[in-house]
């Protein structure tokens, strides 16, 4: 594959398009001076090969723009790439790609100075693995080396060795804490012994004290009695209280007399009561209960009594009424006869009773049939009434006619309305004939009762419609025919009677409203003669009557007259008269009976009630009370006889309770009496001696003191006593008080640290107890376990890593050793050739995958970095080029050397050279020489001619690209004026700071990238210095010092100025590693993503809270681990721990604590820079960074 | 040397009915214990699972043990109850370097109630309870330690009216003992304190080992010993073997950790119920009582069985697992003794924790998945419940293969083929196989030997990573497996870029 022509339009770097044409097939050497383009031309052909070789941004941006012109396979082959648009074409028609190698392997193909010159191990060996891997049937066993290699790292278990040394630290420190345990505990014996002992000696010492005290309870208790004693006996009797028990006796006693008088009194006065009530004793309440229940009754029988006069006053008052009422009419006034016992017959009161009735009951018979008969009389039909009937009858007539007669408006269309007269009178005829045919079927027979009606019925309906129908027909032949509505109406108009009022108009609603008024009239009067005929129908069988019940009334006035003859009555008087006559004889009679009546109760009771009275009388009298003359002085002397009853019962009561009372008195008195004697007794004294015994109760407090403090001291010698001789050391009782002071002390002397021994019993048992009830050394211990546990694993994965390696290792080397590959001979032949076979090439493993260059002359092995650099050079390139021999599958791909044998002395230069001619000639290789320097094109030329080929052509792309090295104008050398640095003058540091736009202080960063600002905030006007001159931060100044250039050494460097700016740095590198201390690396995303212990469900997560705690993985892990934020739900314990080794592994955990502002003083000054600086300066910078850091440390 | 054989023919002579001494004595062994330890790898958030990590100790497992001797054993159906005749330890009762306060409370609260059940409590001293154990016989009277001082000693315990045997024990007169007390004992013979009665030996000590410190004995030592049992301590994986003793056979074996105290003690923990009959035959029964319990188990990834899928068959796993071991406690509830059925008594109980490692097994196409999951310890501390027992992953262990066939692969001449014939070499002895793994262990020494692994061969049961050819051939396989399924995906990333 030769590249004919290339046309780079568009790339950085090239602003003017040009074009290499008319390559040459072989050598093509490409001369121009640097920044020419020389190493663009490489890049393009790169981008035009391959797709995927982008030229960064500018593909996307389509800043790229070339093509190519390639021969291969006997066709042209045309490639245009345009930012991401890339096509071929074969023959000037679309097409596929050709076969190239792949994109990897690109390197091979164009060999850049870097390469060639690279001194470092890593020489040759990317090409060496490429190679390596062509040995291998393209696998990487170098990398899968690689993988095991990663796992056998030194590292491991390092992290458990530390866990295992904290456990076993724990369990030693356990194990120490129950060794002192058990030291202690073995020491518990002598303590608790020494213990006793001491308390024992302390138990002695109060026994001591309290025979010592008892000494003095003695003497106390002897001087107490001997005072006693001088007081008088009995003030052992007294109390203090005599006096006042003594006043109070007195005020008792006087009230006592009193009450005794009261009670004499009250006895006199009872008797007197008594006398009083005249009765020798109380009388017996049955009897006084008799006598009232007596009383009552005798009241009683007095009211019954004069209730019996009224009563037979009235009765004697109704005799008299009804006399004098039977008087005024028929009978003499006063008939004594009458007044004892008038009376009638029986017989004669029943007729004449019954003559009454029936003559009343005719009356009354007459009276009812005279009383009908006139009603009846009272309304007559008469004959205008008929006249006007008749009129109402002709008024009636015409009325209707008009009404009849059809509306000559609507006579038209009224035609049609109703049923057909034709109809009527067929279908009548038919229901006739229907019936008759009936009547004569044969299947009739003797046709039943019901049968024959409906037939009679049926016949006589049929002949009705036919009849009806007829009629109507012949109707409507005249109303069509003759006359028409008009003329009806007419006539019915002139037929209507004078006499009555016509209708108020001739119009329907006016002929039917009087037709109405008309038809109405007519049937009352119609109604009114039917009842005038009724009343005389009735009126005869009523007059018959009356003349027979008159009849009667004569014969019944024939028998009254007979009555009153044998009655022997003058005359009867009318019924009414004799009938009142009856009625009050009858009044009288019954009126003379109750009189008597009454007059019998009254004799009864006057005579009941004279023998109550005189029963009560006689016992009134006898008790010395009046005699009563009815039941109410009864009641009144039985009254004044309970009073005087009750007088007495109350003054004997009384008088009993008087006495009594003054019997208890007279023993109080006698008892107070006693008392006084008593109190004057206990003091033996006189009786009533007050002023002795006030004497003595004057005595009476100080004798109580020395009484109590007596007994005091008494008890309290005896517990003392009883004390020591339970406690058995009654032997101390006989002991002296020196000798007990002597004793005191040696015990005190020997209960010393009694307390402190106690103390210590108790912590040893409480230890003891803890430890025996702990679980501090088990769970260390397996804490240690399960370390031990990971220890294992991780020599096992240690050890599966190593073993990976042994098998790759013994895989490869199989490998290599039964398959030489093609290029490890092309490279060593053409390593052969360039070195002229002074070095033989070989592959060695034991170098790490690198190539060895064999000295032939001394058979020492030397690596790519051991050779010189033109030796180095021609390996690699050797190398190179017979890998890519290998590599191109065909594709012939041209060989770009960019300045590839700069370093390469004129001898190495031309054997490469020549190598290179015989690659051309002999493999008819393309290649491209790049270089700056135009000898190089003799060298080749020359080396060609040895060779004998002639496949050379020189470009010099400096031509080629003249137009575009110059300038467009004067715009392009135009450049922006420096910014001028601000004046510190009238700023403040901070002022300032912000004026030049300072970055934030980061401890975490190089102190190197600070701005000079933070070590100068204090000298602003060298800090302008410096800036002016674009020093802006203390890396810069560092490197301008030590290099002690003439800026450096103007500024002063060499001077106090410069001496105390070091200091100043020096100090600002001491505090940002004590910042960091504690702190660790700041995570990021980036570094979870390459923990390997995060995944992508939790990547963002971690992200956010990591974030959110200011980067702090130790703070990260602490979150994890409390697994409270429910972000890391699911996040497992095991990915926490591969977290935190990662952190532990990168620096991003410190374990160190985090120093605060005063710890980082102390540190600074500590440093030798802080010598140079007078302290307070260094404790200002750090306050100033500490402050600028963000202030206070964060908590861990 | 008394041997029940010989003593049952003497007591035949003596005019002893057969038929009385048809009775059993009872007696309840306990292996390592390690009061004052506490299991390792449990999850952290056992406690948010209701489960107190406290109740998975030595300590809860001894109380539970006590427990379950006065509560359930002491229960009888018929006539008086069965009871314990006596409880026996088998020495490292307690931790050694927690043996002065922490682990001696439990002991002797454990030791005081077995007492004052009246049950003889018996001890030989391990190499952890040196100090410890002395210190509380002395303490707590009843309490009887056997062969204090390296010196051999016998107790007869006996049953009222029934049969006695006689407790033969050593005790580790220090930390460090290198001489084997049964090598003492057949030398000093003891004479038997009761003619005829069967013997049972308790010792603390290494069996089989080639040497070491703690006190190294042989199995062929034992049978020259003529007890009728042996009862050993040391080693924390129980082999007693369980059920009657067979004619001419002297059961020996370890008692093992009363609970296991980390991931790799899998399988049944508990005491174990020794019976002796009149007739001096032996019956032993393990008593899984423990409340905790690790195990492991393989589980076959499917081929195209990704992460998310084997994620929740894992869970599943788990769960089946749990409840199978559930359904075994069950079985072995009625087969212990079906009193307890009948009392309502659950005589053996399912583990009220259960740890488990799930190796992953089988050909997968999403090696590097998988294995990513596995080295992340993603599925580690997943809990279920299964039954009452809460079951939890410890670890996932990486035991997947590729999704290739080897064979096909080593055809090739290329190294990915070169790496499948080294998985294959690894997978059968051979001459070239012992070579590579010389050659690898070689390699792999200096790692090995390395001090910052230098706490792991410290520990109790500390063993050298590269001592067998097994554990040297997993790891190649590991890596090797590894190295393949790299080199696969740079040959199939290659093949899709085209280069």
């Amino acid at each position: 594959m030769k590249l004919r022509r290339l046309s780079i339009d568009r790339m950085p770097g090239i602003d003017r398009p040009f074009e290499l044409a008319d390559l040459g097939q072989g050598l093509n050497i490409v001369v121009g001076p640097n920044g020419i383009g020389k190493s663009r031309v490489c890049a393009a052909v790169r981008a035009l090969l391959w797709h995927e070789r982008g030229i960064g941004a500018a593909i996307e941006d389509r800043e790229f723009s070339a093509r190519a012109l390639f021969a291969h396979e006997g066709d042209m082959w045309s490639v245009v790439r345009n930012g991401s648009q890339h096509a071929w074409q074969r023959g000037g028609v679309d097409a596929m790609a050709p076969i190239l190698p792949g994109e990897r392997l690109e390197g091979c193909f164009f060999l850049g100075l870097r390469d060639l010159l690279d001194d470092s191990d890593r020489a040759g060996r990317d090409l060496a693995g490429e190679i390596r891997r062509q040995m291998s049937g393209g696998f990487d066993l170098e990398a899968v080396h690689r993988f095991f290699r990663e796992a056998v790292r030194a590292r491991a278990g390092s992290r458990e060795n530390k866990d295992l040394a904290g456990a076993e630290s724990e369990i030693r420190r356990a194990e120490r804490n129950q060794e002192e345990v058990e030291r202690r505990e073995r020491e518990l014996e002598n303590l608790e012994r020494r213990a006793s002992h001491a308390d024992r000696a302390a138990k002695r010492v109060i026994e001591v004290e309290d025979a010592t005290s008892l000494h003095t309870l003695r003497g106390d208790l002897s001087q107490c009695q001997r005072e006693l004693d001088e007081f008088p006996r009995a003030l052992g009797n007294l109390d203090g209280r005599e006096s006042l028990r003594l006043e109070a006796i007195d005020e008792e006693l006087h009230r006592k007399q009193q009450e005794h008088s009261a009670a004499d009194a009250g006895l006199a006065s009872s008797r007197e009561s008594i006398r009083l009530s005249r009765l020798d004793k109380p009388i017996d309440p049955g009897r006084m209960e008799t006598w009232r229940e007596r009383a009552d009754k005798l009241a009683e029988q007095e009211r019954q009594l004069d209730a019996a006069r009224v009563e037979q006053e009235s009765a004697r008052e109704l005799v008299m009424q009804r006399r004098r009422w039977l008087g005024s009419r028929t009978l003499p006034a006063a008939d004594p006869e009458l007044e004892s016992g008038f009376d009638f017959g029986f017989e004669d009161d029943v007729e004449l009773f019954g003559f009454l009735q029936e003559g009343q009951q005719l009356t009354t018979k007459i009276e009812v049939a005279r009383e009908r008969l006139g009603l009846l009389a009272a309304r007559e039909f008469s004959a205008e009434d008929s006249r006007q009937v008749e009129l109402l009858k002709r008024g009636i007539s015409p009325l209707r006619e008009w009404l009849r007669a059809p509306d000559p408006d609507r006579l038209m269309n009224s035609r049609v309305l109703g049923p057909s007269p034709r109809i009527a009178v067929i279908l009548g005829f038919a229901v006739a004939a229907i019936a008759v045919a009936l009547q004569f079927t044969p299947a009739g027979g003797p046709a039943s009762a019901v049968g024959w009606t409906a037939i009679g019925l049926a016949l006589g309906l049929g002949l009705g419609f036919a009849i009806a129908g007829i009629l109507s027909l012949a109707r409507v032949r005249v109303g069509v025919g003759e006359v028409d509505a008009m003329d009806w109406r007419s006539i019915a108009e002139r037929q209507f009677p004078d006499s009555l009022a016509p209708p108020e108009r001739w119009s329907h609603e006016g002929v039917d409203a009087r037709l109405r008024q008309i038809e109405e009239e007519f049937s009352r009067l119609d109604a009114s003669e039917k009842r005038s005929r009724d009343r005389l129908v009735e009126r005869g069988p009523l007059e018959e009557s009356l003349s027979r019940l008159e009849g009667r009334l004569g014969e019944l006035d024939a028998r009254r007259n007979a009555l009153a003859e044998r009655l022997g009555l003058d005359s009867l008087r009318s019924d009414a008269l004799l009938l009142d006559l009856a009625q009050g004889l009858f009044a009288l009679r019954d009126a003379a009976a109750e009189a008597r009546a009454r007059e019998a109760r009254v004799s009864a009771l006057e005579g009941d009630c004279t023998t109550l009275l005189e029963g009560l009388a006689g016992a009134l009298v006898a008790l010395g009370e009046s005699e009563p003359s009815d039941a109410a002085s009864t009641r009144a002397g039985l009254h004044s006889l309970e009073q005087r009853d009750r007088t007495l019962r109350a003054a004997i009561a009384e008088t009993a309770r008087e006495r009594g009372q003054r019997e208890r008195l007279d023993s109080e008195i006698e008892r107070l009496d006693e008392g006084r004697a008593v109190i004057f007794a206990c003091a033996e004294i006189e009786n009533q001696d007050r002023l002795e015994l006030r004497r003595l109760l004057e005595d009476l407090p100080r004798y109580g003191e020395l009484k109590s403090a007596c007994a005091e001291l008494g008890n309290r010698l005896d517990r003392a006593t009883a004390q020591l001789e339970a406690a058995g050391a009654s032997a101390l009782i006989l002991r002296s008080v020196a000798e007990l002071a002597e004793d005191q002390a040696a015990l005190e002397l020997q209960s010393a640290g009694r307390d402190e021994l106690i103390t210590q019993i108790a912590e040893i048992r409480k230890d003891v107890r803890e430890a025996r009830e702990g679980h501090v050394l088990e769970e260390a211990l397996a804490k240690k376990v399960a370390t031990l546990e990971v220890l294992r694993d991780r020599r096992e994965e240690a050890l599966a890593a190593l073993a990976g390696q042994f098998l790759v290792d013994g895989v490869r080397q199989e490998h290599e050793e039964n398959q030489m590959p093609r290029v490890l001979a092309r490279a060593r032949d053409r390593f052969g050739v360039f070195t002229h076979h002074r070095y033989e090439l070989i592959v060695s493993s034991d170098a790490g995958g690198s190539f060895v260059a064999i000295e032939e002359k001394s058979g020492r092995g030397l690596r790519p970095e051991q050779l010189s650099d033109g030796t180095r050079a021609q390996l690699i390139l050797a190398a190179r080029l017979a890998f890519a021999e290998e590599a191109e599958q065909g594709a012939d791909l041209p060989i770009f050397l960019d300045e590839a044998m700069d370093h390469s002395d004129p001898e190495r230069f031309h054997a490469i050279a020549c190598s290179l001619a015989r690659m051309v000639m002999n493999d008819a290789r393309q290649v491209f020489y790049l270089s700056n320097d135009p000898t190089d094109v003799e060298r080749f030329q020359n080396a060609f001619a040895e060779v004998g080929c002639e496949r050379l052509q020189t470009i010099d792309l400096g031509e080629i690209r003249g137009q575009g090295a110059r300038v467009d104008g004067p715009g392009e050398l135009r450049v922006a004026p420096l910014a001028s640095v601000p004046s510190p003058n009238g700023l403040d540091p901070a002022d300032y700071g912000a004026a030049i736009g300072v970055a934030p202080l980061a401890p975490r960063e190089d102190p190197g990238s600070h701005s000079l600002y933070y070590v100068l905030r204090g000298d602003l006007s060298l800090l302008h210095d410096l800036l002016v001159a674009r020093i802006m931060t203390v890396g810069q100044w560092t490197n301008l010092a030590r290099a002690g250039t003439d800026f450096a050494k103007k500024i002063g460097a060499g001077g106090a100025v410069g001496a105390e700016l070091e200091a100043r740095i020096a100090l600002l590198e001491t505090f940002c590693l004590a910042w960091r201390e504690g702190r660790g690396r700041e995570i990021g995303r980036g570094a979870l993503e390459r923990s390997g212990a995060v995944s992508d469900k939790f990547l963002d997560s971690l992200t956010d809270i990591m974030t959110e705690l200011g980067g702090d993985a130790s703070r990260l892990i602490a979150e994890l681990r409390a697994r409270k934020d429910a972000r890391l739900r699911g996040y497992r314990s095991k990915a926490t721990d591969d977290l935190e080794r990662f952190f532990e592994e990168q620096g991003y955990v410190d374990d160190k604590p985090i120093l605060d502002e005063s710890e980082i003083v102390e540190r600074a000054l500590a440093t030798p820079a802080a010598n140079r600086l007078a302290p307070r300066v260094v404790a200002e910078l750090v306050h100033d960074w500490w402050s600028l850091s963000g202030g206070s440390a964060p908590t861990k | 040397m008394a041997s029940f054989q010989a003593s049952r023919a003497e007591r035949a002579e003596d005019g002893e009915s057969v038929d009385e001494l048809v009775d059993e004595l009872t007696i309840v062994a306990i292996g390592d214990v390690h009061l004052g330890m506490r299991p390792a790898s449990l999850p952290e958030n056992l406690d948010h699972e209701g489960v107190d990590p406290r109740t998975l100790t030595p300590e809860a497992a001894l109380s539970a043990t006590v427990d379950y001797i006065l509560d359930v054993l002491r229960v009888g159906v018929d006539g008086p109850p069965r009871g314990v005749d006596a409880v026996v330890f088998a020495g490292d009762v307690v931790e050694s370097t927690n043996a002065r306060f922490e682990a001696l409370r439990p002991l002797e609260t454990a030791v005081r109630r077995l007492l004052d059940a009246g049950i003889p409590v018996f001890a030989v001293v391990g190499n952890h309870d040196v100090e410890a154990l002395p210190r509380l016989a002395r303490m707590i009277e009843g309490f009887e330690l056997l062969g204090e001082g390296g010196q051999w000693q016998a107790r007869l315990i006996e049953k009222v009216g029934g049969p006695a045997i006689e407790l033969l024990g050593w005790s580790f007169p220090e930390r460090q003992v290198r001489g084997s007390p049964v090598d003492q004992l057949l030398r000093h013979p003891l004479a038997p304190l009761r003619a005829g009665v069967p013997r049972i030996g308790l010792l603390h000590a290494d069996l089989d080992a080639s040497g070491g410190n703690y006190a190294p004995i042989s199995s062929s030592e034992l049978d020259a010993a003529g007890l009728d049992a042996w009862l050993l301590g040391h080693i924390h994986k129980p082999s007693l073997p369980e059920g009657r003793s067979r004619e001419g056979v002297v059961p020996n074996g370890y008692l093992g950790s009363l609970v296991g105290l980390d991931p790799s003690e899998v399988g049944p923990r508990g005491p174990w119920l020794v019976r002796v009959d009149g007739r001096g035959d032996v019956t032993t029964r393990h008593l899984p009582i423990a409340p905790l319990r690790w195990e492991r188990f393989e589980l076959q990834v499917e081929p195209d069985e990704g992460p998310e899928d084997l994620g929740d068959r894992l869970l599943a796993e788990i769960v089946r697992v749990g409840e199978e071991i559930s359904l075994c406690a069950d079985g072995l509830a009625e087969s212990v003794d079906e009193s307890r059925q009948e009392s309502g008594i659950s005589a053996i109980r399912a583990p009220r924790v259960l740890g488990l490692r799930p190796i992953l097994v089988g050909p997968t196409l999403h090696y590097e998945e998988l294995r990513q999951c596995i080295a992340s310890g993603r599925w580690s501390g997943l809990t279920r419940s299964a039954g009452s027992t809460l079951v939890f992953i410890d670890k996932v262990l990486d035991g997947l293969a590729l999704a290739h066939d080897l064979e096909t692969l080593a055809l090739g001449d290329d190294p990915a083929a070169l790496m499948a014939r080294k998985l294959l070499l690894l997978k059968e002895p051979s001459k070239a196989r012992s070579l590579l793994l010389d050659s690898a262990r070689d390699a792999l020494r200096p790692l090995a030997l390395e001090p910052r692994w230098r706490a792991l061969d410290q520990e109790r049961n500390a063993r050298d990573p590269l001592a067998d050819d097994s554990a040297v051939a997993a790891i190649l396989t590991r890596a090797g497996t590894e190295t393949l399924n790299a080199l696969l995906e740079q040959r199939d990333g290659a093949s899709r870029t085209g280069v």
